[in-house]
């Protein structure tokens, strides 16, 4: 079993649209252990999304390996790809986007313990139930469709449907942005609790580097598609190298 | 539930009514004729509207009420099973090229192209003059070329669909590619495309009837709207009844699949729905003028 629950390695990802090309991510490194919570900051249009998309296979990639506890994923597809979409989830920054508007909370979240569980019917309607009550919402929002909660109830509900197969890496893509202060807040508690009680690891993809800094151990800048800087988040604050991470820093609103 | 909604809801729960009423009057045809539609009696031919032929009857003496009744089964389950057909045989196409792409998508949507770039009636003169004439293969000729349409909509929804986050979140949730199309793609590119079925139903059964008026759709004994017109165009001058009703029922039957196409779009498409009263009412608040 390897140590990283993430492996990325030389990952390039170009794309092409009529006569001209994005060279979205360049030659990127960067491994996430079990249980470790991994920052990864930029600012808009840097590729943090892509590279996200990467990881998760939900975009090719053009050259570079990626591996998941181990198992390189880049050239999967099929059974095996869906086997390993068990071990990583991803939460969208937009939750409402992330369920389908047709179907209720607790049938999406079915759905997904459906096909990474082999539970009853019977069963998952129980478990669907207590990850709701895990994420701090009660029962009844198991009938409700997504239109008809707030945006920090979505996540919550999405954040559920995500720890349902209980997987070893969980992507946060922005997860926190469209909320407001007060349920980022919340939301970001529900992560920490989520972390001391399972074993899982965390890529935490943000362009608010004070926000990154209250959650992640370790820290990847990332500009231009490039990685700039990495280190441990604290040491990244205190003694930034690079001159975007400094000015990054710079930006930060004092209190 | 504002006054707008319920009012759209409320008008397509009436047409809905009036189409079953057509439905019912179309199964119940046989029953319900006062005469035999047939039935050849050239003693009775050209007779005016009266007690016993409320509607006259043609040039061979048959009870063109009679006939329009019979008829109208003919004419309207034809209708409905092309846009049915067609809309099946769209759908399929357009999802499998929007959500896969690649060579199939290229292929089959340059002959959507080439299909598109005909007048649809032409076109459908064409298959039908190709295949011959009979009901069988105006439907065809229909369906023909019908399904371009459907395909290249489902194509945009479902290209569309398939960069929603919820479909990544299925994918991601290890789900098969044939489950995310079932469950996911397919229902929510179904709904506008059942709205752009409804509104084509009129214009089915205008093009299934031109193509028996023009001899080429139902052929004698069998029934049909359109070919009814064409039998009695000779005698549009001294019998005008001949004519007069049968368009009359394509007319009262395409006004209300038209009425119910533009209700279902209302109902289940309300974003776009209520625009023209907003913006009614909008103008109306503008200019002082109270609202209704």
């Amino acid at each position: 079993m390897s140590k990283y629950v993430l492996n990325v390695v030389n990952v390039s990802k170009t794309f092409s649209a009529h006569q001209s090309t994005v060279e979205a991510v360049k030659n990127v490194s960067l491994h996430v252990g079990a249980g470790e919570c991994v920052g990864l900051v930029g600012e808009s249009g840097c590729g943090k999304s892509t590279l996200a998309r990467l990881i998760t296979r939900l975009e090719p990639v053009d050259t570079g390996e990626i591996s998941l506890c181990g198992e390189k994923i880049s050239h999967l597809c099929g059974a095996a790809l869906r086997r390993a979409y068990r071990n990583v989830k991803m939460i969208f920054q937009d939750p409402r986007s992330s369920f389908d508007p047709r179907m209720t909370i607790g049938a999406s979240i079915r759905e997904a313990i459906k096909a990474s569980t082999a539970l009853s019917r019977r069963e998952r309607a129980a478990e669907s139930v207590r990850l709701l009550c895990e994420v701090g919402l009660d029962a009844s929002y198991d009938r409700v469709y997504p239109r008809q909660i707030s945006g920090g109830e979505c996540q919550r509900a999405a954040i559920a449907r995500a720890i349902g197969a209980k997987p070893r890496l969980l992507i946060c893509d922005e997860a926190t942005s469209a909320l407001d202060v007060s349920v980022q807040a919340q939301i970001l508690d529900l992560l920490r609790t989520l972390r001391r009680q399972q074993d899982m690891a965390f890529l935490f993809i943000s362009h608010d580097l004070a926000l990154v800094s209250s959650f992640c151990d370790r820290t990847y800048v990332m500009r231009g598609g490039e990685i700039v800087e990495h280190g441990p988040t604290g040491d990244i604050i205190a003694r930034p190298k690079h001159p975007y991470t400094q000015k990054l820093i710079g930006s930060i609103l004092a209190p | 539930m504002t006054r707008d909604k319920r009012f759209a809801r409320w008008r397509l729960i009436i047409l809905l009514a009036l189409a079953a009423l057509l439905g019912i009057l179309c199964l119940l045809a046989p029953r319900l004729v006062p005469n035999d539609p047939y039935k050849v009696d050239l003693l009775q031919a050209k007779q005016p509207p009266g007690a016993q032929f409320p509607f006259g009857t043609d040039g061979f003496g048959r009870c063109v009420f009679s006939r329009i009744l019979v008829g109208a089964r003919v004419s309207i389950f034809s209708a409905l099973a092309v846009v049915g057909i067609t809309l099946v045989i769209g759908c399929v196409i357009g999802t499998l090229c929007g959500y896969f792409g690649g060579a199939v998508d290229t292929v089959f949507m340059r002959l959507v192209d080439i299909f598109l770039a005909f007048p649809g009636m032409v076109l459908a003169l064409a298959v039908a003059g190709m295949l011959g004439t009979g009901l069988g293969n105006a439907v065809i000729a229909l369906v023909a070329t019908g399904w371009p349409q459907y395909a290249r909509l489902a194509r945009s929804f479902v290209l569309t669909l398939r960069e929603e986050n919820f479909v990544y979140a299925a994918r991601l949730n290890g789900q098969s590619t044939w489950s995310i199309l079932l469950r996911h793609i397919l229902p929510n590119a179904l709904r506008p495309l059942i709205v752009t079925a409804s509104l084509s139903i009129g214009g089915t059964i205008l093009g299934l009837s031109g193509l028996s008026f023009l001899g080429l759709g139902a052929q004698p004994p069998a029934v049909e709207w359109g070919s009814m017109l064409s039998d009695g165009r000779g005698l549009m001058q001294q019998a005008p009844w001949i004519v007069f009703y049968p368009g009359l029922a394509i007319f009262i039957t395409v006004v209300l699949f038209n009425l119910l196409g533009d209700s279902v779009r209302d109902v289940l498409d309300p974003a776009d729905a209520f625009h023209i009263f907003r913006k009614v009412k909008a103008l109306r608040h503008r200019k002082g003028i109270p609202t209704l």
